[in-house]
């Protein structure tokens, strides 16, 4: 009975642990497949994942370990005392503290760069802040998109010339994109999973998110903030078309727009 | 003792994890759902209430079962086959032209497609002779078996020896296979609000303004055809795809092609269904609403000439039952089938006679005026009278807001303002909010303008009040609205407008 707890804390909890975070990338449980995201700085966000999974992986072991040692020692010690008091050994406390606190502290550091590259306005990309391809409307239960029209910069207020959609976010692939996203109803949040973006829509503000879609195609938009009965529904894509394409379609687009169903005759 | 031995964790943890595992299992359970009748229909007197709702269930079957007569243009799937020979001798067999690759037909429904006015002249012809219905029962048949070198299906029961049955007869077999799918996906994205009938009163209908469709007057609001004509296919895949800003309607564009088109069959199975039970209870409700015999017996006292009343309105309406109802209904329904084919005729479908000229060029309707401005002339003249509802400003605030409307029957409704057909408050659109629930292309605004808006007061002026370079210009003009560029004040009103201008 005695040796019980210490295969638990010592063998299933901890091989247990190992073994399920190893599978989980294959069993797509919400880690990427390939470890690899679909956007420059979602690499860096999932390098940072996995390097603070790492280091804390590595800490949980360590605990057990030494947790399995402890009950290893103390079942084995003759006599039926079972426990003392003790006060304490402040070298080890100490230890214990100032170890994580500088794992912490580097953590704190080592993610700055990237988090105000993700965050920060000032800390924008160049080519993000030029380039603010439409403005996501979110609201109960879909994401509404105005776009300016094209060779036009997007307006906060609407013009004559916008064009409109619904559910589909048309940007070009291989570089950086801003959107400004906004809700007109309660709190939603803006999710491109496979590319790491992550931001609430807040009433009242207007807020610039950018992102990087790095090969065209279409990638998962999804709400991220339980938002009412129809939260499910807000399921929606982004569509990233090769660059030298998405002039075209946009022009497309625009032509679409104002079909005034005449030359349909 | 191992920890699970302990009471600790048998007592607590193991009840608790069946509780959830239970209430897991339960929550995935099926709700059983049927159709609501309509109110008209229980108004009906009993035996011409049992009549309507035997038409509707043999016709249109129940949410698990639904069903609907080959004659209505609905997508309703099958597997098409031709009767290649039928000899009466051999009741039960029935020979068909090989159908082109490999189908699983064993234990499938088989439905034999008779063209409906001679099937239903076989029917009222063995009812003159007293003999009983030939075709009572069809609805039942089931392939036992398939020979697919001969050609022949074996089924469960016999056929009846009528001349309908010969070469050439069309074949359903597992018919309306779309429409189980139609209402599996009905269920799980618009059940909740437009209900098990497509009444528009599901379980969140309730927290909605405006009310969702409801569907059984076959009115859809934002269409492409022509006034009378009722919504085509593309039109209800337009919506479900764009979603109705402004509504809780919420786009769909995510589903794949198919289940949009799965979704559009249902919705119109579920319109036929609810048009056919409100064309019947008008036909046998002028009659036999149960009011009409309570009328009748309002002033008799005598307790003879009571029993004498109601023996005639039954006697009479059992007549009606039998000999005139099938007629109605069957007739009915054509109708209704062919109204509904005839919206997806490429010629119901609105188009503009002209281009939509630049908002800001000159009107081709009257070239001394800018397009924008002879929009808004034509805005707050006579004949379109857009400012008595939208108001002068376009505000949404016209004059008929504030008056009390009539009914359909000549009664005035509760609250001043407007009404749509379902008797729900209404209010004119607020042409300043930049929403367009039908659309905000060019073609959407000028088909609401020329078609109107189903359902609603918002007329049709095409093609009678206005010709469509008047249209294009009023789109012009309600499109600028909501911008800063568009005009306002800066014109003196227009002759003969009707209010005031820039009041705000």
């Amino acid at each position: 009975m005695k040796r019980l707890w210490w295969i638990f804390f010592l063998m299933i909890w901890p091989v247990l642990a190992v073994i399920v975070s190893l599978l989980t990338p294959q069993l797509q449980w919400g880690f990427p497949l390939s470890g690899q995201s679909d956007s420059p700085l979602g690499g860096e966000i999932d390098h940072l994942f996995y390097l603070i999974l790492i280091i804390t992986g590595v800490v949980f072991v360590g605990t057990h370990i030494a947790l399995g040692y402890v009950i290893w020692t103390a079942s084995n010690r003759p006599g039926d005392r079972r426990a003392w008091y003790t006060h304490g050994n402040h070298k080890l406390e100490m230890t214990w503290t100032i170890i994580p606190g500088l794992i912490l502290l580097f953590l704190a550091f080592y993610q700055m760069r990237t988090w105000a590259e993700f965050r920060m306005e000032e800390a924008y990309p160049e080519a993000a802040k030029q380039n603010i391809v439409a403005e996501v409307n979110a609201r109960q239960f879909e994401w509404r998109i105005r776009y300016p029209a094209p060779g036009k910069e997007l307006q906060r207020k609407p013009q004559l010339d916008d064009m409109y959609g619904v559910n589909e976010l048309h940007v070009p692939a291989g570089s950086p994109v801003t959107i400004h996203l906004r809700t007109i109803d309660v709190q939603h949040s803006f999710f491109l999973p496979t590319m790491r973006i992550k931001q609430d829509a807040v009433p009242g503000l207007v807020i610039p998110v950018w992102f990087e879609a790095s090969e065209p195609g279409e990638y998962p938009l999804v709400c991220a903030e339980l938002c009412g009965w129809g939260h499910y529904k807000m399921g929606a894509k982004v569509v990233a078309h090769p660059p030298e394409e998405f002039d075209e379609f946009m022009k497309k687009m625009h032509q679409a727009q104002f079909n005034d169903g005449f030359a349909a005759e | 003792m191992p920890f699970w031995k302990t009471c600790n964790f048998r007592c607590c943890c193991v009840p608790l994890l069946l509780v959830s595992l239970l209430a897991g299992l339960t929550g995935c359970e099926r709700v059983d759902s049927q159709f609501r009748f309509s109110e008209e229909t229980e108004l009906l007197a009993p035996q011409a209430e049992q009549a309507v709702k035997q038409t509707l269930v043999a016709n249109f079957g129940s949410p698990d079962d639904p069903r609907i007569p080959v004659f209505f243009p609905v997508e309703r799937g099958q597997i098409s086959l031709t009767v290649a020979d039928f000899d009466p001798e051999k009741p039960t067999e029935l020979l068909i032209e090989k159908p082109d690759g490999e189908v699983e037909l064993v234990g499938k429904r088989l439905e034999l497609l008779f063209d409906p006015e001679d099937a239903f002249d076989v029917q009222m012809e063995a009812m003159e002779e007293e003999q009983p219905n030939p075709l009572d029962g069809l609805d039942q048949l089931t392939i036992a078996g398939y020979d697919a070198e001969t050609g022949t299906i074996t089924l469960t029961q016999p056929l009846p020896d009528v001349e309908l049955i010969e070469p050439g007869l069309e074949l359903a077999a597992a018919p309306n296979s779309y429409l189980a799918e139609g209402e599996r996906l009905y269920a799980q994205h618009c059940l909740h609000c437009h209900g098990v009938t497509g009444d528009g009163n599901g379980p969140t209908a309730q927290y909605m303004e405006p009310k969702p469709r409801d569907y059984r007057q076959g009115k859809f609001k934002f269409t492409s055809t022509g006034p009378q004509d009722r919504a085509s296919d593309a039109d209800l895949a337009h919506i479900l795809r764009e979603g109705i800003p402004g509504t809780y309607m919420p786009s769909f564009k995510m589903l794949p092609e198919e289940q949009i088109s799965r979704l559009v069959n249902y919705v119109k199975f579920l319109a036929m269904r609810g048009e056919t039970e409100q064309a019947l209870n008008i036909e046998v409700g002028l009659d036999f609403a149960s009011k009409v015999l309570e009328e009748e017996l309002e002033d008799v006292t005598d307790p003879e000439e009571i029993q004498e009343i109601k023996a005639d309105f039954n006697e009479e309406l059992d007549e009606f039952i039998l000999e005139v109802y099938p007629e109605i209904a069957l007739f009915g329904m054509l109708d209704l089938a062919d109204a509904w084919d005839a919206a997806n005729d490429e010629d119901a479908i609105v188009y503009p006679t002209t281009a939509r000229p630049e908002p800001f060029g000159p009107s081709v309707a009257d070239p001394s005026r800018t397009s924008v401005e002879n929009g808004r002339v034509l805005y707050l003249g006579k004949d379109a009278q857009c400012a008595s509802c939208h108001g002068d400003a376009g505000r949404g605030d016209g004059f008929q807001t504030r008056q009390l409307q009539k009914r359909r029957d000549g009664s005035d409704y509760d609250v001043p303002g407007l009404h749509d057909d379902w008797a729900n408050p209404l209010k004119p659109r607020d042409l300043t909010s930049d929403i367009y629930r039908g659309g905000r292309r060019p073609i959407d605004i000028f088909r609401r303008i020329h078609v109107g808006i189903k359902g609603t007061p918002m007329p049709a002026f095409g093609g009678k009040s206005l010709t469509d370079d008047q249209i294009w210009d009023i789109v012009n003009f309600v499109m600028t609205l909501p911008h800063d560029k568009g005009p306002t004040t800066s014109h003196p009103p227009a002759e003969g407008a009707v209010g005031m201008v820039g009041n705000e």
